[in-house]
């Protein structure tokens, strides 16, 4: 391994490192604007240079110099200083002074750097260049004017989102970053070209000139629009949220996030319950909480338990479901489902329904087998982690299911269960490309599993996953890709029916006839209200979305960002959500409202914190204690071994519009106009006054 | 040329003819599988010699044909001057007018065209037969002042030759390209001024 | 006090002039010993409220110029003079305040409620 010395610090690194990532190594940072660890090295903002010796007398960009055994850098010596400020200098000379009208300041690596390595005055009088501004879709406006040429955005959006659509044109004093053809950029993480661009060219047009960076709280949270449990931070002044930015964590979602995690925050503004609400004389009437109550204890007095039912929802989080579970305990009722969508898993084993190889794992793998899922859409973040792996090489990815543009190359072996049974049967040569991968995976999406067949359709992945030696001592390559934020903390919180208990099919099928008489829908809604017959519905929930129409009582609760709660997502970790605002008029965070309400009903839960409940959760268990952590799950038999049919019909996928599948972002007004563009196809630039 | 002009009408499909695809396969199949990107700028001069410029359709379909993103193909051809992405006359006139022809005369060249053509550098005229436009130095300025029509250069020139070489292309013929005054190549206009006696013989060679 | 002012008005004051709200403005009738000023000083027209001295009688009272400043012609951009009104009915109200409608432009943080339908 090469010796160096940074600095008059010596370090030994790995071969192949650049002397920028030694100089990270030992603490010494080197200014930069195009390197970005993430995307391949460009060299051409020459930001980094540094002086090395032995070498030609002249500075090196350190972020493309490999080092080399016996290396001396200075980041600071007169040479390496005169050269930032040079190329300091002439990065300015066309860099407008609008800082005090950019919505970058404060937040610009241009400003940051400029102030402590460039000259005090400019020595330019001549004219400056101006660049007409392109439009890159409904999320991201442009002051090209402000490019600095660094082609970050370029990079991610060829390497990293897989959609090849920006460039440089023109070269010289003429070079632009455009796409040239006045498009909306096709990509569901095209918001992060935002947070990549050092300079103010590239910024978050929803949010325009709403606010500085030093007016926000932040807040470190979860993300809940996906599976993936994205790690966000929230940025909210007052009691709005105004953005949501990525966190890094490398074994998550690295730093990006997808547009929807990022945008469809205004949808927390419209449409909110911010009061109790009860129907009188067939008409929803505000209340407050006392009369709700009531209205709940009257209805629920003396009614006996198996005629009460409870339906998780997406962004329902565990807290509030523990509560909830052991409410209806409490009431003799053991129909309860986190399930809404009817998906099929064994909550017996955990891991029948978790991603047993984590999302970084897929770096793994060396072959991929994706059974109904569309990754693009369910977890865009994870798409962008298979797409790396994929770009590194060697690695072989079927699909079965509807053929969709994933952003890379995958066979696509078929559309049904049929190709799947026979890969079960080793009549498909996949299965031998399966087999002959040391790691291989098999990710079955939640399209797979919410048919009728869907036991079936698991008991065949896991049969699959066993014959092709995916589950090793140290591997385990079989995985589940849920699309709800709520539902594997649901399945670990034992949010399933117990003993007798109906799931949702069930509960719905139950509430039809009469046989159910109290249907409590707990951030449900995606049931049609009109399937529920003459139930009595509970809705408690944030916003006024398909279950609170249908409400016979309404129980406003807290969105995401609006309460301190767990969520897990679909690789079983368990991470922290936080209060970022409160939430809105009376609405309350939503396990309070369950433990309130448990006074009222006479069955006064035992816990009266939110560090009480969380207790008794782990107690439950033990995953909830182990925040941040990825517990194995032990393998087992689960599934039905039952052959799929041969004429079963194709999977389908469940997200049908990536922009709108909760009632977040449904109400959002920005996932209603990338609806517009990148559903519908509207997505030339609009001409006149509509831009 | 950041994005599409939208005030040039932009045909909306592209396609080789059979005989410029054949060429263009040709092209393709010189380089190695998976290295077909390596055809773009032959294959962009091809569509430039079949339309006479290059459009965004043109483009598009060479991005189809290579296999690469079509931003690719745009990147490139906004790079290199020498592809138009405007229409221009059938025969583009390009003057030369860096410092040797500018010093040897090439306003006076500029001139003659605008006078005789009634357009100015950078228009086209309006039957679509000529446009001007002036170019850095084209390599040939032992005989400048010079242009460029097309393929070929057009060397030793002065305002007669100039608007000679115009009427003849006017009248469909095509002029002798390179110099016009008659020398040989870069020979010395005035010829040899060297090496020319008879029996000359290398030194020592006796 | 206003008994002491007047009766130093009585005994040393010089009237200077009055202004249109019929506020009254006074020196000392001696030339002051050397390294001191005249004092100057208003008999109010009324309640005793300094806001209500227009701003060229404010100048001279102040001692930033010799003189009160005449007005002789009223430009179009001048404004009349207006005393401080907070704390009495006129004073200024925002918009959003409920005695003018209670009605504001949109702020960090308003949301849209849902509303049940019909």
């Amino acid at each position: 391994m090469p010796k160096l010395t940074i600095d008059g610090i010596e370090v030994e690194v790995e071969p192949g490192t650049t002397i920028l990532q030694a100089a990270e190594q030992v603490g010494v940072e080197i200014p930069r604007f195009c390197y970005h660890e993430r995307l391949s090295i460009a060299g051409n903002c020459r930001m980094c240079l540094v002086e090395v010796q032995p070498g030609p007398p002249k500075p090196a960009a350190s972020c493309a110099m490999p080092v080399a055994d016996g290396m001396t850098v200075k980041t600071n010596s007169p040479m390496a200083m005169k050269a930032r400020k040079g190329v300091m200098e002439f990065l300015l000379i066309n860099h407008p002074l609008d800082c005090p009208i950019c919505d970058q300041g404060g937040e610009c690596d241009l400003q940051d750097q400029a102030m402590a390595y460039g000259a005090d005055t400019s020595r330019y009088a001549e004219a400056k260049r101006a660049v007409k501004d392109k439009y890159l879709g409904p999320l991201v406006a442009t002051q090209m004017t402000r490019c600095i040429h660094c082609t970050r955005c370029i990079r991610f959006a060829q390497e990293v989102a897989g959609v090849p659509e920006l460039g440089a044109t023109g070269r010289g004093e003429h070079m632009e970053v455009t796409n040239y053809v006045e498009k909306a950029l096709h990509s569901e993480l095209s918001g992060n070209v935002v947070d990549l661009c050092p300079v103010g060219a590239l910024t978050n047009k929803p949010y325009a000139f709403n606010a500085r960076p030093w007016e926000l709280k932040k807040t470190e949270s979860v993300d809940v629009f996906d599976a993936v449990g994205s790690n966000i931070r929230v940025d909210s002044r007052g009691p709005q949220v105004m953005r949501v930015l990525p966190r890094v964590n490398d074994d998550v979602n690295e730093e990006w996030i997808s547009d929807k995690t990022r945008q469809a925050v205004d949808g927390l503004l419209r449409q909110r319950l911010d009061r109790p609400y009860v129907r009188k004389d067939g008409k929803l009437k505000p209340a407050t909480w006392k009369e709700a109550f009531e209205a709940i204890a009257a209805k629920l007095n003396g009614l006996s338990g198996d005629k009460i039912a409870a339906i998780a929802g997406d962004l329902a989080d565990v807290e509030s479901m523990a509560a909830l579970k052991d409410l209806m305990t409490g009431l003799g009722s053991t129909s309860i489902d986190c399930r809404q969508d009817g998906m099929k898993v064994d909550p017996a084993v955990r891991a029948s329904y978790l991603f047993n190889s984590t999302v970084a794992g897929i770096e793994e793998a060396d072959a991929l087998l994706i059974v109904g899922a569309n990754p693009r859409w369910e977890a865009a973040v994870m798409n962008a982690r298979i797409r790396k792996r994929y770009l590194m090489g060697g690695l072989k990815i079927g699909l079965i299911g509807q053929n969709v543009d994933l952003t890379y190359k995958v066979d696509h072996l078929g559309t049904g269960p049929a190709t799947l049974q026979e890969l079960v049967d080793g009549k498909h040569s996949f299965a031998e490309v399966l087999k002959g991968a040391k790691r291989p995976m098999i990710i079955v999406g939640t399209g797979a599993l919410m048919r009728d067949d869907g036991f079936q359709v698991l008991g065949a992945a896991r049969k699959l996953a066993d014959a092709v030696g995916a589950v090793t001592e140290d591997w385990n390559g079989f995985n589940v890709l849920h699309t709800a934020a709520g539902r594997v903390g649901g399945l670990d919180v034992g949010f399933v029916p117990g003993e007798g208990g109906r799931d949702t099919h069930a509960i719905v099928e139950g509430a039809a006839k009469g046989d159910i008489e109290v249907v409590w829908l707990h951030h449900a809604d995606e049931i049609a209200g009109e399937r529920l017959g003459k139930a009595f519905v509970i809705y408690q929930g944030h916003h006024g979305d398909r279950g609170a129409h249908r409400a016979d009582v309404i129980l406003p609760g807290a969105a995401y960002t609006e309460k301190n709660a767990t969520w897990v997502n679909t690789e079983g970790r368990v991470q922290r959500g936080r209060l970022a605002v409160f939430p809105p008029g009376e609405a309350r965070e939503d396990w309070t409202i369950i433990r309130a309400l448990s006074e009222v009903l006479g069955k006064t839960l035992p816990y009266n914190t939110l560090a009480q409940l969380r207790d008794r959760m782990t107690a439950a268990n033990g995953v909830f204690g182990r925040i941040d952590e990825i517990v194995p799950a032990e393998w087992a038999t689960f599934g039905d071994d039952t052959p799929l049919s041969a004429d079963a019909k194709a999977f389908a996928l469940p997200i049908e519009n990536f922009y709108m599948t909760d009632s977040i972002s449904r109400a959002s007004l920005i996932m209603a106009e990338c609806t517009d563009v990148y559903i519908n196809g509207n997505d030339e630039k609009k001409t006149g006054t509509d831009d | 040329m950041s994005a599409v002009d939208q005030d040039i009408q932009q045909p909306a499909t592209f396609a080789f003819t059979d005989e410029m695809m054949d060429r263009a396969k040709a092209i393709i199949a010189k380089y190695p599988e998976g290295r077909q990107r390596s055809a773009t700028l032959p294959l962009l001069d091809l569509a430039q010699r079949q339309e006479g410029w290059v459009s965004k359709a043109a483009m598009d379909t060479i991005a189809e044909m290579l296999d690469v993103p079509p931003m690719r193909v745009y990147e490139v051809a906004t790079f290199y001057t020498m592809y138009k992405l405007k229409p221009v006359g059938k025969h583009h006139i390009e003057v030369c007018t860096n410092v040797a022809c500018m010093l040897r005369g090439s306003d006076e060249i500029v001139g003659a065209c605008s006078d005789h053509l009634g357009i100015h550098v950078g228009e086209t005229t309006e039957d679509g037969q000529f446009s001007l436009a002036e170019a850095e130095c084209l390599g040939a300025c032992v005989n400048a002042p010079m242009i460029q029509i097309g393929d070929h250069y057009y060397e030793d020139l002065d305002k007669d030759s100039m608007k000679a070489i115009i009427d003849t292309l006017k009248r469909g013929e095509s002029p002798k390209p390179g110099s016009q005054i008659g020398r040989q190549t870069s020979a010395p206009a005035g010829g040899l001024t060297s090496l020319n006696t008879e029996g000359f013989k290398p030194e020592g060679d006796s | 006090m206003i008994t002491g002012t007047l009766f130093t008005t009585w005994l040393k004051g010089e009237f200077v002039g009055k202004d249109q709200y019929g506020n009254r403005y006074f020196q000392e009738r001696k030339q002051p010993k050397p390294g001191r000023r005249r004092k100057r000083w208003v008999l109010y027209n009324g309640k005793i409220e300094a806001s209500k001295i227009p701003p060229e009688w404010h100048a001279w009272l102040h001692y930033t110029t010799a003189e009160p400043i005449k007005v002789d012609e009223k430009k179009p951009w001048m404004k009349e003079h207006l005393p401080n009104l907070s704390g009495t009915v006129n004073a200024y109200v925002p918009s959003g305040d409920d005695r003018r409608g209670g009605k504001r432009d949109k702020g960090t943080g308003d949301y849209e409620a849902w509303t049940p339908g019909s």
